[in-house]
């Protein structure tokens, strides 16, 4: 072995060390990949001509490629429901629905994550927008401290798994599988973690009522007035959301088509508010560049860094280190989801699935795991593992950052300690979420093999 | 030191206003989407559009490459946009326990670094990537496509020069920030410091809480 041959591990490490600066990811995944092309063309493994096909794949990866149009249409329709104010009437609604089951404000505050899973597909985003628009009615209504930040911290991340989540978009492509089919595979998954958070809330809210306290009477509303809000409030995103995802379920659009229509009906949902002016599509609009500039410029970074990482030859250390461990495909497939799961705790979604999955993508490929999945459902099962995987490492402590959102915004009455041992709970469901899908594969693989025969 | 932050403020100027413009393509794109849908979803405008003379320049295979080709004008625009605006992710956890001048010789050092030789190279080859699709007179691959393809192309060299002047704003002020007489210090907007940034972000305050009205309210400063 020559030193050049392990310049992929420094290329790593390198990495690892220039991220922690704090400087923008895009720009040290891009600038670790020139310098290594340039230390590379010093020991001879790699030459100046190998730097022209990185246009070429920059080009063909995230320009000429239709799949990924849907990202900004995503983004657009998150950002307009929230800022069009249809998210916040929508979990006032709830709060009103669910008042009379215990725990009802939480439950709220779940659904809503599940129903406006489509935020705008950055984790801090999302908490922060959760935070500001259920914390002080929470915490307001007697809820106990631990409890809120919980439910609001597990429900907000709940997006980056329930379709239309921009990271299942992004990681289809990298794995060059169908963004729909992953769509489908999600649903059980998500449904499954948030009826577990809907189970401990009620049970929760049962056994000690004085933790989460019904809503007053005197905020009740009659019950036409309540059938107005719903159908005014509630039925219209609902549909909206159901309409988006059936479309591409039903076969009848393709991702992007449905990102589209979903972003025009955000507009409509807007104007049917009476909250679409001119001022609040240029924010919008202008958000939505600036989340689209930030993902992309990490695309291009990645895609840099990658290519210069498997001409060096990173690609072939990495399998040659996999079978040297010579390990079980369980014991491998547990190895990744435990890197998969320390990393999320530093990174958000779009480090990970970016730069990590393309480098994991080969030792997927080598996993078997005879009849307990099939080989070609292997990578989708993957992929929602490390989906939900990814979200529990966000929610936990002491690093999860998920949780470091939440204390921003979260008033000073609450410590980093309420939020501590009121996420420990929703941890739990996690792994019990994440064992289930590793136990029964058919959680993420029956649907799409029934919707789609 | 002044004159740096006046260059400054100039080479901020083109990436903002790109990016802002750029922005609104964000609203032809999802009209595009919108009318590809319904001339090919339902038959009976389907029919309509595909008897008219229309059909000639606006078939399904072009506006499906008009959807890519604005989406990508759009991400390319936004480059330079994200990163004056600060919108760039990063990893906080070291940083944000450092002091300010500490995380402005990070930022120093990361842009000539990182950003320069990245937007530079990148920059420089596509040029090359660019010309070659003019001068091969590079056209969509299916018959019905859209043309003249380097103008797209183009994009990936303005974006990237975009990007490098949004560097060149930000390491302009940082020096001034850092080696720069103290009077001027408090003059140089220094929006990527962690302080900033926490000053941006919405907070709910104690006293919200016992407010009687059912909206949360939230001070913004």
């Amino acid at each position: 072995m020559y030193f050049e041959d392990f310049l992929p591990v420094i290329m790593f490490g390198m990495l690892a060390c220039g991220l922690f600066t704090g400087f923008p990811v895009a720009f040290v995944v891009g600038g670790t990949g020139i310098a290594f092309g340039f230390i590379g063309m010093y020991f001879d493994v790699f030459s100046m001509i190998e730097f022209f096909n990185v246009p070429e794949r920059i080009w063909g990866g995230a320009a000429e490629n239709p799949v990924l149009v849907a990202v900004p249409c995503f983004i657009f329709m998150g950002t307009m429901l929230e800022k069009s104010g249809v998210a916040e009437d929508l979990l006032k609604i709830l709060e009103l629905l669910l008042k009379r089951v215990p725990g009802g404000l939480a439950l709220a505050v779940t659904a809503m994550g599940t129903i406006m899973a489509a935020t705008t597909g950055i984790i801090g985003a999302s908490v922060v927008m959760m935070s500001l628009m259920a914390l002080p009615a929470m915490l307001r209504a007697g809820y106990q401290k631990e409890l809120a930040t919980g439910t609001i911290a597990a429900s907000a991340t709940l997006g980056i798994l329930i379709p239309p989540s921009i990271m299942l978009v992004i990681m289809a492509d990298l794995l060059a599988i169908s963004v729909g089919n992953l769509f489908i595979g999600a649903i059980l998954p998500g449904l499954l973690l948030s009826s577990l958070y809907f189970i401990y809330i009620i049970v929760i809210s049962s056994l000690k009522p004085h933790i989460a306290p019904p809503i007053a009477d005197d905020k009740m509303v009659d019950s036409k007035t309540l059938m107005l809000m719903v159908l005014k409030g509630f039925v219209p995103p609902v549909i909206l959301i159901v309409m988006v995802l059936g479309s591409i379920f039903g076969g009848i659009a393709t991702p992007t088509e449905a990102a589209g229509v979903g972003a025009f009906g955000s507009l409509l949902l807007a104007v049917f508010n009476g909250r679409l002016n001119i001022s609040t599509l240029k924010d919008v609009a202008e958000r939505t560049a600036l989340t689209t500039g930030m993902i992309f410029f990490i695309f291009l970074g990645a895609t840099t860094f990658s290519y210069v990482f498997r001409s060096l030859g990173g690609e072939h250390l990495i399998i040659a280190g996999v079978e040297y461990m010579d390990l079980h495909s369980w014991s491998l497939l547990v190895l990744l989801m435990f890197t998969i799961f320390i990393l999320g705790f530093f990174f958000d979604f779009l480090e990970i699935t970016l730069i990590i999955l393309p480098v994991f993508a080969p030792i997927v490929e080598l996993l078997d795991f005879g009849v307990h999945v099939e080989g070609r459902d292997i990578i989708y099962w993957f992929a929602i593992l490390v989906a939900v995987n990814l979200q529990t490492s966000f929610l936990t402590p002491p690093f999860g950052f998920a949780l470091f959102y939440l204390k921003g915004v979260a008033p000073k009455i609450v410590k980093m300690q309420h939020i501590y041992k009121g996420i420990i709970p929703f941890v739990m469901l996690q792994l019990i979420g994440l064992g289930s899908v590793m136990a029964f594969p058919g959680l993420a693989l029956y649907l799409p093999s029934v919707l789609l025969s | 030191m002044r004159k740096l932050l006046e260059i400054a403020d100039v080479c901020e100027w083109f990436p903002q206003k790109a990016g802002k413009l750029g922005a609104w393509l964000i609203v032809p794109l999802i009209i595009v989407i919108m009318y590809d849908i319904t001339t090919r979803k339902l038959q009976f405008i389907q029919q309509a559009v595909l008897n008219s003379p229309l059909y000639e320049y606006i078939s399904p295979t072009k506006l499906q490459e008009w959807e890519w080709h604005l989406h990508t004008a759009l991400f390319l625009l936004a480059l330079g946009y994200a990163y004056v605006n600060n919108a760039h992710v990063r990893v906080d956890l070291i940083r944000e326990k450092c002091k300010d001048r500490t995380q402005a010789w990070i930022e120093f050092f990361g842009i000539i670094l990182a950003l320069f030789p990245y937007c530079i190279v990148i920059g420089i080859i596509s040029l090359r990537f660019i010309e070659l699709a003019y001068t091969s007179n590079e056209i969509s691959q299916s018959m019905t496509g859209l043309s003249q393809r380097w103008i797209i192309k183009s994009f990936l060299f303005i974006g990237l020069f975009l990007a490098l002047l949004a560097g060149v704003a930000t390491l302009l002020r940082h020096i001034v920030y850092l080696f720069g007489p103290a009077h001027l210090k408090d003059d140089v907007p220094m929006n990527m410091l962690t302080t900033a940034e926490s000053a941006h972000l919405p907070r709910i305050e104690d006293e919200d809480l016992n407010r009687e009205d059912d909206d949360p309210i939230v001070t913004s400063s």
